[in-house]
């Protein structure tokens, strides 16, 4: 397992959770310790779908300690800047879909998870991800014009 | 989906750039291998004729069985050196395919990846006998012992052979000598069979059992070389 690369997209999945920088990484830190940690799981394999369970319940602790305890507001640094104003379209048409809509296109399309991988990480049959899939890009296509992105 | 559809989509989830990520990585041990994974990795890799060449053996000893009955142990004992070429081909697949420089870069060393292959090629092989020295001895007069001699001296003659071959010689020449060589004692041992069968006699077997443990030293010996050799070679390309 290539840690560098795992790390971007565990990182990716947690900011997308969080939207905060420095949790994220905070997150993404904890997660690859939590997982190195558990010998057994680096042995048998499955160690995706490991990450991003670890990933995601950190994710939920942490977002329910934020309600607690509200974080400060990030200012956006330079390269979020460029960020959101070349991805402001995409951006905006995925506001429109629902939460769970969204994870599914970032772990398919963002982080190239494989679709065995998506179903046991989001408890999912692999119809349902291929429908929801289907659905949530069509969606998508419809408030993007379609004419740009067909 | 359209590329840049796709593109559109994953810069959209891009995140602002990690600040802490290479001194995180750098302080992380990396996840040690166990030996079973080490060597279950290894056998991924192992190619594909290896697995064709001792199922069709199976196939072969099976069907001469069913057909041949008697004559089954000759068949297998005239196709088992064949197996033995996978060994020596495993063996030196790096050099010849020149790959060394490269293996070297790897997380593992050149040498203890060919002696895990040439270990799960040693038990895949091991399987390979116990199912058809039982098989053959229960077709044949011979007995288990007689049998599995008949099998293991031709086995281990290609081994030693090929080795000592492809030890003097490490290109890619080296591999069609040793498919010369299994072919030669293939042929060998079948005009043995049907020209002197008298040498299959009980009272031949003491001979039989020297000739094993001489060849068994050989093989050990030329395996030593071998692994010295491999070691030289990572020495030489440093």
């Amino acid at each position: 397992m290539d840690l560098e690369e795992e790390y971007d997209k565990i990182y990716r999945y947690c900011f997308f959770k969080l939207h905060h920088q420095q949790m994220a990484e905070d997150i993404t830190q904890e997660t690859f310790l939590r997982f190195l940690e558990q010998k057994e799981y680096c042995e048998r394999g499955k160690k995706l779908r490991y990450l991003y369970t670890i990933a995601h319940h950190l994710c939920v602790d942490a977002y329910r300690k934020s309600k607690e305890e509200p974080l400060t507001d990030e200012l956006p640094s330079e390269d979020m800047e460029d960020d959101m104003l070349t991805g402001i379209v995409v951006k905006a048409a995925l506001r429109e879909l629902s939460r769970e809509e969204q994870e599914l296109l970032l772990l398919r399309y963002a982080n190239e998870v494989g679709v065995s991988d998506i179903c046991s990480i989001l408890h999912m049959s692999r119809f349902t991800v291929y429908r929801k899939t289907i659905k949530a890009i069509k969606q998508l296509q419809n408030i993007l014009r379609e004419e740009d992105f067909k | 989906m359209k590329k840049n559809f796709k593109k559109a989509l994953q810069n959209a989830f891009e995140p602002p750039m990690p600040l802490r990520k290479n001194e995180f990585l750098k302080t992380i041990p990396q996840p040690k291998t166990s030996m079973i994974s080490f060597m279950l990795t290894q056998a991924e890799y192992l190619p594909k004729h290896v697995w064709w060449s001792s199922t069709l053996i199976v196939c072969i000893a099976l069907f001469g069985a069913y057909f041949l009955k008697n004559d089954v142990l000759g068949i297998v004992s005239t196709v088992i050196p064949f197996a033995a070429v996978s060994v020596i081909t495993e063996n030196i697949r790096s050099d010849i395919y020149m790959m060394s420089e490269l293996e070297m870069a790897a997380q593992f060393s050149l040498k203890s990846v060919v002696l895990a292959r040439m270990g799960i090629l040693g038990v895949l092989h091991l399987i390979l006998l116990l199912f058809l020295i039982p098989l053959s001895s229960f077709y044949n007069v011979a007995s288990v012992l007689q049998t599995g001699l008949y099998l293991l001296v031709p086995y281990l003659l290609t081994i030693t052979i090929g080795l000592w071959v492809t030890r003097k010689v490490r290109v890619i020449e080296s591999m069609y000598v040793c498919i010369g060589i299994s072919a030669c004692i293939s042929g060998i041992n079948f005009f043995v069979q049907t020209i002197f069968p008298i040498v299959y006699e009980e009272k031949y077997l003491l001979n039989w059992i020297l000739i094993l443990i001489i060849l068994i030293i050989l093989t050990i010996r030329e395996l030593k070389k071998d692994i010295r050799q491999t070691e030289e070679l990572i020495w030489n390309l440093l």
